[in-house]
């Protein structure tokens, strides 16, 4: 039997995702080769950890759930792991995993389309089937609906002309701690250890975050700097990319911003078939205490 | 004919006539010469004797050492579902047999009169245990026909299975996650030989020449250290952990091993109960906290 695509539901951190255009699952163990003296190779043992990996891409038809954020500003999931299944077969099979931690999260949008929001996370705990919650606890935010007139991207320290496209991605570095099996006497005569320490003792977040801002505007009034006045003056700006509901324009969708990230690059491109356009690049370090 | 360079896959080594899963050996054999100088004959020129080089002449007998790098596995050392005779083919222990090993193969070579110096394994998560062995060796080696031997499947000791822990002087510590543990015994031996013994010409009739009469055990002691994310607070100078108001009758505290394979056989345990002899903590640039504990058990 096959399964269709309109018959699987993927459920991350307690919400049933919406918009979910395809999500791939995989995962590998790590083997070597064991040779030995007078014989050559005999067998091969693992070498570590079970590590798997989630992709799973949307369109943004609602605020996003995987950005919820705390009393700080911080997104939550930085910091937190996280558990996701597919399910299939009217909700009775599923392909989940457990202790996820987001490594990437993308956006991508061009002028005419609805935004494109990627996110891969890194499993550290068990994968397959019956590992994770298989119904939805949470309530996913409404749909709502951006077009190309309720996106706005603002940078701080001069007056932007019209975007035709955008990206913003965090790349989140995860560093897992594993230590040995613990055990005693007791655990010895029976056999196996007390705690087996499969997972992960810790799973902490590499600071800094990096986040890259992209976005190309069509050339109006900007004019590119001269480089050497900025690699001297190595100004920081604001960059915020704010996505309004389409029917009602005062309301945000989803909002991202880039504190202090610094201009890297900047091109231009001219040609025939197409106005003249500038695509600057931004490029941000987040922190963990400031 | 074999090929003139002895492969790895037809490189047995074996030890006391069993084999070792060894995926490394070194073996090394020296004399130890003296070079022997005189005054010659009556020189013309300086109005005296100058000195000559005559021989080199051997000060002790042959000695060798074998460093050998292992797996260790459930059926090499489990007979009969008793584990733990690991320890009968490295035994170590308070009044350990002093007879030499004989019987050995590295490769090509056979040798007899070896003594194990040392003994020691690493555990590190999710990695398979390796041993180590240091022996000392008396005498010469001879050359065998390449040998070689079939196993398909064998039952490592992993860490996948093993486990470990450490219990202070004042009680468990249950907050210790152990990033890697290393075993090491040590026995220092001393050399005897007669005078006699040595004197009778034929001791040249062989290559051997000279062994000693007797290779006796000097002290034994074993070491344990982990990598932890703790350390051991309120050390004293006793190396005990003291939280009571006074330092005596505090136990000793103590790592254990406890080696299993993949298949979850049990195969040795080890352990080191005594005073811790040093801990340290270091933390640097993206790296966490790590602590390092060493216990240090006096056998003998």
């Amino acid at each position: 039997m096959s399964y269709s695509n309109y018959e699987q539901k993927v459920i991350v951190n307690g919400y049933q995702l919406l918009g979910v255009q395809s999500v791939d699952g995989n995962y590998g163990i790590s083997e070597k080769p064991v040779r030995v003296a007078g014989v050559g190779f005999i067998d091969a043992t693992i070498d570590s950890p079970l590590k798997g990996n989630f992709s799973i891409a949307r369109k943004m038809v609602s605020a996003d759930p995987l950005l919820e954020t705390n009393s700080f500003g911080q997104y939550i999931l930085d910091e937190r792991e996280i558990e996701g299944v597919i399910l299939y077969d009217n909700n009775t099979k599923g392909f989940g995993f457990t202790k996820g931690r987001i490594s990437r999260y993308s956006v991508n949008c061009s002028v005419g389309e609805i935004p494109d929001i990627q996110v891969d996370i890194t499993v550290y705990g068990s994968l397959g089937k019956d590992v994770a919650a298989s119904t939805a606890t949470k309530t996913h935010p409404p749909i709502r609906y951006p077009d190309q007139s309720s996106m706005r991207v603002t940078v701080s320290d001069f007056t932007i002309d019209a975007i035709s496209d955008f990206s913003y991605s965090r790349a989140i570095n995860t560093q897992p701690i594993y230590a040995l099996p613990k055990g005693s006497v007791d655990d010895w005569n029976a056999g196996t250890a007390d705690t087996k320490n499969l997972d992960p003792i810790q799973i902490d977040t590499q600071y800094p975050i990096e986040t890259d801002i992209n976005f190309t505007i069509i050339a109006d009034d900007y004019e590119i700097r001269e480089i050497k006045d900025r690699i001297q003056a190595a100004p920081k700006s604001d960059v915020s990319i704010e996505i309004f509901d389409a029917q009602s324009p005062t309301d945000i969708i989803n909002s991202f911003v880039g504190k202090n990230v610094r201009l890297i690059s900047e091109s231009v491109n001219s040609s025939t078939e197409q106005e003249m356009s500038i695509s600057l690049t931004y490029k941000g370090y987040e922190t963990l205490h400031n | 004919m074999s090929d003139p360079l002895l492969r790895f896959e037809d490189g047995k080594i074996s030890i006391g006539g069993k084999e070792l899963f060894a995926n490394s050996a070194s073996l090394s054999i020296a004399p130890n010469l003296e070079v022997e100088r005189v005054y010659g004959d009556f020189d013309q020129n300086i109005l005296g004797a100058k000195t000559e080089f005559v021989k080199f002449a051997p000060t002790q007998g042959l000695r060798g050492q074998l460093e050998v790098s292992f797996f260790i596995s459930a059926e090499q050392f489990t007979e009969g579902g008793n584990p733990n005779t690991i320890s009968r083919l490295f035994e170590i222990a308070e009044g350990m047999s002093e007879q030499p090993i004989n019987d050995n193969l590295v490769g090509r070579y056979k040798f007899d009169n070896m003594y194990l110096k040392s003994f020691s394994f690493d555990m590190s998560p999710f990695q398979i245990v390796r041993a180590n062995a240091s022996y000392d060796i008396y005498g010469s080696v001879e050359r065998e026909i390449d040998r070689r031997f079939s196993k398909s499947e064998i039952d490592f000791a992993h860490s996948l299975k093993s486990f470990g822990g450490i219990s202070a002087s004042a009680g468990g510590q249950d907050d210790f996650e152990i990033a890697s543990l290393k075993y090491n015994i040590v026995v220092n031996r001393k050399v005897h030989s007669h005078i006699r013994a040595n004197e009778h010409t034929s001791i040249n009739t062989r290559a051997d020449g000279t062994v000693p009469v007797r290779v006796s055990v000097g002290s034994i002691e074993k070491e344990m250290t982990i990598e932890s994310n703790e350390m051991v607070e309120r050390l004293n100078v006793y190396g005990d952990q003291q939280k009571s108001t006074s330092p005596f009758g505090l136990s000793d505290s103590k790592i254990d091993a406890f080696l299993l394979s993949l298949q979850g056989e049990r195969i040795a345990r080890f352990s080191a109960s005594g005073k811790i002899q040093s801990q340290s903590m270091n933390i640097s640039e993206g790296q966490y906290a790590k602590g390092n504990i060493t216990i240090k058990e006096i056998v003998k």
